[in-house]
Parts: structure tokens; sequence; C-alpha cells
């Protein structure tokens, strides 16, 4: 792995650096890939899901559940779980436990809803996400961030 | 001399002419009339008048750049060959080359690239005079590009001469180049990686 991807992977702690790393001219999906076949998606993956679950901003029982998420990625598609409970979140890697919805997207889209940088409802629209299960839940769950 | 025309056949005259006649000649001719000549020849002819020409020709000529435009045309006529832009580099002097591309750096300087940030970037470039530190000031919308270490860099970037030249004249995808390691960076990551793009090379 290139040290400087590892290097600007290490630096990103807050939707706030993603933000920065997605401004970055010339990031464009295609290079994105390539950031993530070259660090690892995997590596990415678990530090953007960590991310997400500790910016999760808990609101009782309507904000329960767990979130499958299916990412595609230039590598093959990788699959995580975000439980959401009434006191905080955490992420798994797999699909263990039944989800309350199931989201389905690409790296560059992923990166872009945890920068707080996509409308659900438009990237559903545009086919760029893909929702099953709870609709109302998967719709609104990405606005229970602090970003 | 106010036409170029009247050398005739430029590429014969370098083939043809002996060192002292290539020096005596083009001592004549000011830096504009020289970017002319070079302008005639093509990559292949380039490596001979390297070999032959002064460098107190290539020194003014390096002092003469005025646009990434003209780095293009050197890049250009060196065919992309490392080893060429190098023994250019050296032969017009390393620190009147590079003192010309960081005050390029900071006459071409594009603030909203770098989102209205601020701060003092490092460069490490390597030559084959050895490593070569020059610091780039970037605050108020403007960049000011100077020789030497900067007192408290938020960023550092390492590279090559000739990748460095290839970055001004806007011939070297920033990105990519930090993709696969060709630029190498410490410090503020986030920050350093804004930075070859932050200039208008633009012709």
């Amino acid at each position: 792995m290139s040290d400087n991807l590892k290097g600007l992977l290490d630096q990103i702690a807050s939707p706030s650096d993603l933000r920065k790393l997605l401004d970055i001219e010339g990031m464009t999906g295609p290079v994105i890939e390539q950031f993530v076949a070259g660090v690892g998606a995997e590596t990415i993956l678990d530090q953007i899901f960590n991310l997400m679950a500790g910016r999760f901003e808990p609101k009782g029982r309507l904000r329960s559940g767990v979130v499958q998420w299916n990412v595609a990625t230039s590598t093959g598609r990788h699959r995580y779980q975000l439980f959401l409970t009434p006191h905080g979140a955490h992420a798994a890697r797999g699909n263990d436990a039944p989800p309350r919805v199931l989201l389905a997207m690409s790296t560059p889209t992923l990166l872009n809803l945890c920068a707080g940088r996509l409308d659900p409802i438009a990237a559903l629209g545009r086919g760029q996400l893909k929702i099953r299960g709870d609709l109302l839940f998967g719709a609104l769950m990405p606005r229970w961030f602090d970003y | 001399m106010a036409d170029v025309n009247e050398l005739g056949d430029i590429k014969a005259l370098i083939t043809q002419s002996s060192a002292a006649d290539l020096k005596a000649l083009l001592d004549q001719l000011s830096a504009d009339e020289v970017k002319d000549v070079l302008g005639r020849l093509d990559s292949s002819d380039f490596p001979a008048l390297l070999e032959k020409v002064d460098p107190a020709v290539l020194e003014r000529l390096a002092q003469g750049i005025s646009h990434p435009s003209e780095l293009k045309q050197f890049l250009e006529l060196a065919g992309g060959d490392d080893t060429v832009i190098n023994a250019f580099v050296t032969k017009a002097g390393t620190q009147i080359m590079l003192d010309r591309v960081f005050s390029l750096m900071g006459e071409h300087f594009l603030a909203e690239k770098v989102g209205g940030d601020s701060g003092t970037v490092e460069w490490h470039i390597t030559t084959p005079d050895g490593e070569k530190i020059y610091h780039l000031t970037i605050e108020g919308g403007k960049a000011e590009g100077a020789g030497g270490p900067a007192a408290k860099p938020r960023t550092t970037l390492t590279m090559s001469g000739p990748d460095l030249l290839r970055l001004c004249a806007g011939t070297l995808d920033g990105i990519t180049a930090f993709m696969h390691s060709k630029i190498k960076l410490s410090g503020d990551m986030l920050f350093g990686a804004k930075l070859p793009q932050a200039f208008d090379t633009a012709a």
C-alpha cells in the first residue's frame, strides 16, 4: 500500500476531513475507487463505518435498528452492519443480524453520504442508492449523524 | 538580430557548428530569440544542442521563463526524458531553474483551489545536485515561493526535479502522481494533496 494513501486515510477522523478529501481537485469517482483499491477496501470501509458509528446521535427507539450496507468496490462487494441503539451505535463486517433496512451503493456514494453531501432521496432517484426493507427508516437515517 | 529566419536551417546549424561557434551565435540572441530557435527544434535535436550549448545561454533561457507554457515547451523538447530534463536543469543551473519555477508558482497560484486555507508548504526536490528545499507561503489568497526550509511547514511535498517541472507546466496530473507516490506527502496531507492542482498552467 502506498504510504501516501495510508497516511491520508489516517488523517480522516471526521466528516469534515472526508469533505476535504472529496474537495481535492480530481478526486472523481474512478480516483476514489483507485484510492480504495490502493488502501484496501476493508481498511477504508472499517474506518468509514466506525466513523459513522461514532457520529450517530441516538434518540430512543425511533432511531434503533440494524442497517445493512452492501458496498460495491472495484475489488468486490463488501457487507457491513451498523447497529443503531438508543445509547449509541457500533459497526461490524458481515450480514449476520436481520436488518431493518438494506442499503446498496458504490464507495464514492458511501463517502459522499458520510460526508453529509448526499441527498438520499435524490440518490435513490438517480439509482446511486438502492433501499430494501423499512424505506422511511432508511431515507431518514442519514439525518441522524453529526456531520 | 531581428529575425531568426536569417539563421537558415536551424537544425543543420546546431549539428554542424562547433561549441564555440554555437556559443558565439547564441550570445547574439535575446532570450526570446533563443526560445524561437528552440521552438523550431524537435526532441531528437535537443540532446545535441544541450551537449554543445554554453551554460550561460541556458542560464539566460531559464531566467527568461515567464509562463508555465514555456516550461511545457522545454519538456516537450526534452521528449519527456528525465535524463535530458536533468541535464538541461544542471547545465542551466539547478538553483536558477528552481528559483524561477517557485517564482512562477507564486505568480500562478489559484487560491480558490485550496479553499481559502493558508500555511507554509515545504518542497523537497530531488536533483542530480542533491535534494533542494524550497517553501511556498500561502496567506491571504496569495502564494510566495522562496529558497530554504520553512520555519513551521504545514505540509511537505517531495518529488523529483522533472516531476516538479511537469507539475508546473501542467503536464503532470497531481492527484495521479500522488496516488502513485510520484509526489510524497507528509504533515497535513489533506492540505498538501490540494496543492499540486493549485497552479494555473493554462496557456
